[in-house]
């Protein structure tokens, strides 16, 4: 059997992370991520107080690609057409042209998506899910690699629509970058005092690079056990009492390539278990709609993830890995 | 074929069964309301086109006046045949009437039902949601389905209350009348029955056409299949099997426990009136009550046994109602509220119960065997150099029997291999305890995740080295024997 190219993607990986690392500080584990992410062709939803880092955690990534990228401000008056474009009257050729909106790009920043209406949040669907936008009935194909970073900001609920499950669940993963140590944060300052890194950050990867890893990504191997493992983790949620609605079979398989991308990222061809423990969280936490009283009771989705992960069977000894 | 165009017909035949059962037997209990043969005839069809109209034509804004020249239509020919008396055309006027009438409602809430799903619009998805949320909740006396039930249910305790005031006047059957009687019962029966389990497939068959959900075309013959051999089930039994095929009847069941829990005197009522025919009253003799002794220890077991074999009836019946509704409903288990809720959570239980029991039991085996394979680390050792040819064909097992070994020769110094851990996890958790041998445990451990988890295939020598540095881990979990007396293996 021919030895897959996972080095590859782990030399990709600590490129594009060592790159990021010029600007953000600390928040390694959340950059691994966020490479899981668009190494399985993902989307991510970054969700945390404001001022953390995470509209620059996605432009610095954007950037590290480079490829084409745009960015969305959501606001309340957001209309759909103003994210996947729209057909405009040429009076010069007396015809419709086509005129691309933002999400015609390969990287695109959703930022403060819960800002935006549902009838617009929507309007990303397609996209997401497809790859595809499709306006005045026509379907205009979206450019390889195409990764939507959305934030979010979960403190405030004023003027915020709260993204439906439907939509949560086309995101690959969620992640909290959560508040940086005190040597982290000092850094930081140190950094900042005179011109902001981003600036100068360059590109050190091209979106042909990143397909190409994509495709690796999706050849590492799953031994048997871990796929049922995966199953077992996946179906869990749907039975665990605190919580209305488990993750769907999309969780599934979004958990299985996340592993895929992260034994790759370790310079592996195969998935442990391990792989999907580290990545459970961030991947079927957000695909949990938790019960009102649950929510009361301040449970949280990560708490009850971890909660699983400690009772599901690995499956590791068993005889036939069941 | 779609249902609906068959529960009119239902709906009619159930109408004209029941009006047609239910003055057989005000005939039998009054005789001047006896009624004449040929107003069965138009019972029946004056039934069926009520129903039919109701269910296709009529709406709400069809004036009243089509509506009595309909009734007219049905009325006017009673009228002559009653010889234009109007004292004779009053019962089967209203008879006819009164099934006209109960045809016409069944036949308006067909059409109503399919109006529900139009309110519902075009959203496949949140129908069938609406549809699980209704059968879940106790609220919904507005769906049609509940106005089938109440109609069944008010329909058989108006022939039960007949019945018995025939039976109590102790009437004697002539065979026609007793054959009458039989046949009507059973087609009010069948149709009934029929009419209810339609409905509930019209439902379904609304839902399904709005979810534009892929149903298979034979799916309503066969619905139709099976609920007419159920029906023929019943009719078999009501008609054919004796009625006390049951033994057990509260009655009995009341008096055996009785008589085993109270072993007393039996009451003793005395006579109300005295030997000449007069009143007796009080003072004259005294009532004799029973006095309670403690039950005897079979009657307690007879009682628990009683108790136990409704319960497990109850469960079994749970069980089997669980399965049913997990098989029905599939990943909607969870929106399930009540009794349904109860049932599937009995079934998965006892499922996972089972499910855990087997594993327990293969386990077992598995340990068995393991213990057959390798007996003791030494002699593990001694098979590596001894028997090449038989080492190298089950290599990569025997790494994985070596984890095992470990984790049982740990699991004895409190280190047990949860099920939840991940092989790594365990590594980590012997490196705490064997610091001095942290580098052999995580040399092991990522060359058993080579061998278990990757599709490369590992060479002999690498096996080997792995089966040695297993040993030689067992060896070093054997020695800390010497310092469990002092507490340094904690349990975890």
């Amino acid at each position: 059997m021919a030895k897959l190219a996972v080095h590859k993607v782990a030399e990709f990986g600590a490129k594009v992370a060592g790159n990021i690392a010029k600007v953000m500080v600390g928040k390694e584990i959340s950059v691994k991520m966020l490479l899981v992410a668009l190494l399985s062709d993902g989307h991510v939803l970054l969700e945390d107080v404001p001022g953390v880092g995470k509209t620059m955690l996605a432009r610095s990534l954007a950037t590290s690609l480079g490829g084409s990228f745009s960015r969305i401000q959501c606001t309340p008056d957001l209309l759909p057409s103003d994210i996947t474009g729209l057909s405009i009257y040429n009076q010069k050729h007396e015809d419709f042209v086509f005129r691309q909106g933002p999400i015609m790009a390969q990287v695109v920043l959703v930022d403060e998506i819960n800002r935006a209406t549902p009838r617009t949040q929507s309007s990303l669907l397609e996209a997401m899910g497809e790859g595809q936008v499709t306006v005045d009935g026509r379907t205009h194909a979206l450019g390889k690699p195409f990764l939507v970073m959305a934030t979010q900001n979960p403190v405030e609920f004023e003027g915020t629509f709260p993204l439906p499950e439907a939509q949560l669940d086309r995101f690959f993963l969620m992640l909290q970058l959560g508040y940086p140590s005190m040597e982290e944060e000092s850094e930081i300052l140190l950094r900042l005092q005179g011109r902001h890194p981003i600036a100068d950050l360059k590109a050190v990867s091209d979106p042909a690079e990143v397909v190409a890893m994509q495709q690796i990504v999706t050849e590492v191997f799953v031994e048997e056990s871990v796929r049922k493992y995966v199953v077992r983790l996946v179906r869990s949620t749907r039975g665990q009492s605190q919580v209305h609605l488990g993750a769907s079979p999309r969780g599934s398989l979004a958990l299985l390539r996340a592993a895929q991308a992260h034994a790759a990222l370790d310079n592996r061809d195969y998935v442990t278990p391990d792989d999907v423990k580290m990545m459970a969280t961030s991947v079927l936490g957000h695909r949990l709609t938790l019960k009102a009283e649950s929510a009361l009771r301040g449970i949280t989705a990560p708490s009850i993830m971890a909660e699983l992960l400690r009772q599901v069977d690995v499956g590791a000894e068993s005889k036939d890995g069941a | 074929m779609k249902i609906k165009q068959l529960l009119p017909a239902l709906a009619a035949l159930f109408s004209f069964s029941i009006v047609a059962l239910s003055a057989q037997y005000i005939g039998l209990l009054f005789p001047a309301f006896t009624v004449p043969f040929w107003l069965w005839l138009i019972l029946l069809t004056s039934s069926l086109e009520s129903a039919y109209y109701a269910t296709y034509y009529l709406n709400r804004r069809t004036p009243i006046l089509v509506r009595f020249i309909e009734l007219g239509l049905w009325l006017l020919p009673v009228y002559f045949l009653c010889g234009r008396v109007i004292e004779s055309f009053l019962w089967p006027g209203f008879l006819v009437l009164i099934s006209w009438l109960i045809a016409r409602g069944y036949g308006s809430q067909l059409a109503f039902m399919e109006r529900v799903a139009d309110y519902l619009g075009d959203q496949g998805a949140s129908t069938v949601s609406w549809e699980y949320e209704s059968l879940a909740s106790t609220d919904y006396h507005d769906l049609p389905i509940k106005y089938f039930w109440s109609r069944l249910y008010a329909c058989g305790i108006l022939i039960a209350l007949l019945a018995i005031a025939f039976h109590n006047r102790g009437g004697s059957l002539k065979v026609a009348e007793a054959f009458h009687l039989t046949v009507l019962g059973s087609v009010a029966l069948v149709s009934g029955l029929a009419l209810q389990a339609g409905a509930y497939l019209f439902r379904l068959q609304i839902l399904w056409g709005y979810a534009q959900a892929d149903v298979s075309p034979s799916l309503t013959r066969r619905w139709i299949k099976g609920v007419a051999t159920l029906l023929l089930l019943v009719l078999f039994v009501v008609n054919v099997a004796p009625v006390n095929y049951w033994p057990l009847t509260a009655q009995r069941i009341s008096a055996i426990a009785r008589g085993l829990l109270i072993k007393g005197p039996r009451v003793s009522m005395p006579p109300m009136t005295s030997q000449d025919g007069s009143p007796q009253f009080e003072g004259e003799q005294d009532l004799l009550f029973p006095e309670e002794v403690a039950p005897g220890p079979w009657g307690i077991i007879l009682a628990l046994s009683i108790f136990f074999v409704f319960a497990g009836l109850a469960f079994l019946i749970l069980f089997v109602l669980g399965f049913i509704v997990v098989h029905l409903v599939g990943a909607e288990v969870e929106r399930l509220k009540g009794l349904p809720k109860l049932a599937v959570q009995i079934y998965s239980g006892l499922q996972r119960a089972l499910c855990q029991l087997f594993h327990a039991m293969r386990n077992a085996r598995t340990r068995l065997q393991v213990r057959g394979n390798i007996p003791d680390s030494n002699a593990f050792a001694e098979n590596v150099v001894k028997r090449p040819a038989r080492r190298r064909a089950a290599a990569p097992e025997n790494v994985r029997i070596m984890l095992r070994r470990i984790a049982q020769e740990a699991g004895k110094k409190g280190l047990v291999f949860h099920p939840a851990l991940t092989p790594s996890e365990y590594g980590r958790m012997l490196m705490d305890h064997l610091p001095e041998a942290s580098r052999v445990v995580d040399g092991f451990f990522a060359g058993y995740h080579k061998v278990r988890y990757s599709n490369q295939e590992v060479s002999i020598s690498e096996q080997e080295n792995l089966l040695e540095i297993g040993a030689d881990i067992i060896t070093k979990i054997e020695n800390l024997r010497g310092d469990e007396s002092h507490g340094k293996v904690g349990g975890t």
